[in-house]
């Protein structure tokens, strides 16, 4: 259901009784004070029902136009959304001054209305059309505040109502500006009205009395006026109280409600106070109110509202401070503990440092002998250079000594063989003396005796041929050992040639890698003085690391002693977040 | 016949080595002497008497026979002609004509010429 159906006439009602119950305390005034004449009571009060319908009708019709937008939302015409339901706040707010303007205006345009018609009436004069108006003027501003007053109550309470739709506090302070300080004022002016009524109405009363006491005196006789006087109080008495009793009940119900319109507000806002002491905060307690009453209640509602978002937002913070707290301190606790690490890492590392500080040092001293070897290597090679080809020369000598020897072998050989050939030849000269000898011997043997002599010289011959042949073989034996020998010569030459051959290449290419190696000696004696100068700057540059790691090592074991602090320091923070919490935990922020 | 006188003497031998053996021929039954090489004039070699293979050595010629010996020497002296024993006779082809003695201590056969060539020929062993 739509909390706000019928609020725009549930709001502005409580100004028709207002008029009703002014309307009704000047016709007892008028009644008392005999201001209708006899004969136009009823004329009077057609005027006066007639005036006060319309102006209520006109009145009505104007505070419902005040109060557009609130009754478009009653009857759903419009959608609460901010905009309307600002609106309408604004208008339930504005409808208690309008109603009490209106009212006043109303009145004094009823009271002349009231006055000037009745004065029209046959018979009836000016003075007392004049008296009704005045009746009515004095009586406005008193209906007025009652309007007022009783209107405000209402009025709040629509706002309530609007409020509860879903106006945001913001949207509220924006809607209604806390910039009207009107209070002393509207006060200064319900007490002044408050007093003003009564006291008029009392000096109209006690006037009047008392001219018509004087004029009753004056139409009486002299013995008779002590009397008159002595009962002239009581005759007056009691259209006086009545008058002032009913002015007073009015007056009172104005300060009543006019305390409450105070009193409220403040109670409210003590109450919400003390919730929020109680740490029970909710929405943001809005409590409608004027001038001063809703600037406190505007601030108020502001403070609460930042109050509550500040509580979760130091909730969540406090949360957020709690684990980042924890975090930190497992942080702090797994920094400590690589920082241990670390120092202990760095404990080792600048002592290994130191260590290759040594190393490089004794390094740097190995790279000067071994630059002094590698000079000396290169030396070496370089004589080893000169020997090679010294070797090499000597091979080449060797090779056509060996030549020459061949080739003198092989000459020998040939000779050998012509030797042999001619032993050949004498051989067979011998074989062929032989075997004439030994025909010839035989031609001796069978002659007999004649032929004896022949055969001795024959067989001599034979014989020597045999020597001669036998020498031959000698010869020939020798020949061939020769010829053995010449061929193993020839083959040792034809070795030697060959392996002054392979010499003289071994000779070539060592004096070829001997070039090399010189070159390489050359190189390396140069890679060797660049190293020597590279380890000697490595030494310096090792000796500033180990300074360096020393420095870094004092350093860590620094950050480790402040990383202890911190980790003390994140416990602490811990702690305090922990307190902050609790402290806020405290405060129930409905969500 | 020189075989079947007793206690008989022979001048002229011409002593013949073949192997580690010796034969004897009569000098007048040789009529030449000549150098001999394997594949050489065709001659039956005295070796093969001895089943052992042929050689260089000397070809003794007459007439139509020759024989190829080792090697040979002429012993002009004048040596004692053993004869042939009757169990012996016909040996050798016929061509045993008895037994000499060159040398003391040594027997050596005196063969014909061309009863032994004819003998070797025909590969009597």
């Amino acid at each position: 259901m739509n909390p706000l159906k019928g609020m725009h006439r549930w709001v502005s009602l409580p100004s028709i009784w207002a008029g009703l119950i002014g309307v009704g305390l000047a016709v007892l005034y008028a009644a008392f004070t005999a201001e209708i004449r006899e004969g136009t009571r009823v004329q009077f009060a057609v005027i006066l029902g007639v005036v006060v319908v319309v102006a209520n009708l006109m009145g009505d019709s104007y505070e419902q136009s005040r109060l557009r937008t609130l009754k478009a939302l009653g009857f759903g015409l419009e959608k609460p959304t901010r905009d309307n339901l600002s609106k309408a706040l604004g208008e339930a707010s504005r409808i208690p001054d309008t109603v009490f303007w209106a009212s006043l205006a109303f009145w004094v345009v009823s009271s002349f209305s009231v006055g000037v018609i009745y004065s029209i009436l046959p018979g009836v004069g000016w003075a007392e059309g004049s008296r009704l108006a005045f009746i009515g003027l004095a009586l406005a501003p008193l209906v007025s505040v009652l309007a007022h007053l009783s209107v405000l109550r209402r009025a709040r309470a629509v706002m309530s109502r609007i409020i509860a739709q879903g106006v945001a506090t913001n949207d509220l302070v924006r809607a209604l500006p806390a910039d009207r300080n009107q209070l002393q004022r509207r006060v200064v002016l319900f007490v002044a009205v408050s007093a003003f009524t009564p006291l008029v109405l009392l000096c109209d009363l006690v006037a009047r009395w008392g001219f018509e006491l004087l004029a009753t005196m004056l139409k009486t006789d002299e013995a008779a006026q002590p009397q008159l006087l002595a009962q002239a109080p009581s005759d007056g008495l009691m259209p006086l109280v009545i008058i002032t009793g009913m002015t007073m009940v009015v007056v009172v119900a104005c300060g009543w409600l006019g305390g409450l319109s105070l009193g409220e507000p403040l109670r409210a806002i003590t109450a919400a106070t003390q919730r929020i002491a109680r740490g029970q905060l909710g929405k943001s307690t809005i409590v409608p109110a004027e001038d001063e009453l809703w600037g406190v209640a505007a601030a108020f509602a502001s403070m609460e509202h930042q109050l509550i978002t500040a509580l979760r937002q130091l909730k969540d913070a406090g949360s957020k401070i709690s684990s980042t707290t924890e975090e930190l301190i497992s942080s702090s606790l797994k920094h400590e503990s690589g920082a241990a690490d670390q120092t202990g890492a760095l404990s080792q590392t600048s002592a290994t440092t130191e260590e290759l500080a040594r190393s490089a040092k004794q390094i740097a001293q190995n790279a000067s002998d071994v630059s002094r070897l590698a000079q000396a290597m290169l030396d070496s090679a370089q004589h080893g250079k000169r020997s090679a080809g010294a070797f090499y020369a000597s091979i080449l000598r060797v090779r056509e000594g060996n030549q020459a020897i061949a080739d003198s072998v092989v000459r020998l050989n040939k000779r050998v063989q012509q030797v042999g050939r001619i032993v050949e030849f004498i051989d067979g000269i011998a074989d062929k003396s032989d075997l004439l000898a030994l025909n010839a011997e035989l031609e001796g043997t069978k002659a007999g005796d004649v032929g004896r002599g022949f055969s001795l010289v024959a067989a001599e011959m034979r014989r020597l041929s045999e020597s001669v042949m036998s020498s031959t073989r000698e010869i020939n034996r020798l020949i061939e050992e020769i010829r053995d020998a010449t061929n193993a010569a020839v083959m040792a030459t034809e070795a030697g040639v060959k392996a002054t051959d392979a010499g003289s290449g071994l000779a070539r290419q060592v004096t070829e890698s001997l070039d090399r190696i010189v070159d390489f000696a050359n190189q390396t004696t140069d890679a060797v003085k660049a190293i020597t100068l590279a380890t000697h700057q490595q030494q310096s540059g090792t000796d500033q690391l180990a300074a360096a790691m020393s420095d870094i090592l004092r350093s860590t074991q620094s950050a480790l002693g402040a990383t202890a602090q911190m980790s003390s320091a994140n416990t602490d923070l811990s702690n305090l977040s922990g307190e902050l919490q609790k402290t806020v935990s405290r405060f129930e922020v409905s969500s | 016949m020189i075989a079947a006188e007793p206690s008989a003497h022979i001048e002229g031998l011409v002593l013949c080595r073949v192997g580690d053996n010796h034969i004897a021929f009569p000098a007048a039954a040789v009529g030449s002497i000549d150098q001999w090489e394997p594949g050489g004039v065709p001659a039956p070699h005295a070796r093969a008497a001895f089943g052992l293979p042929a050689a260089p050595g000397k070809l003794l010629v007459r007439g139509g026979f020759s024989l190829v010996v080792d090697g040979l020497e002429i012993v002009a002296d004048r040596s004692t002609l053993l004869p042939v024993p009757s169990m012996l006779l016909g040996a050798v082809g016929g061509a045993l004509r008895g037994f000499v003695s060159p040398s003391a201590g040594a027997l050596v056969p005196l063969l014909g010429l061309a009863e032994f060539s004819s003998f070797v020929t025909r590969g009597g062993a």
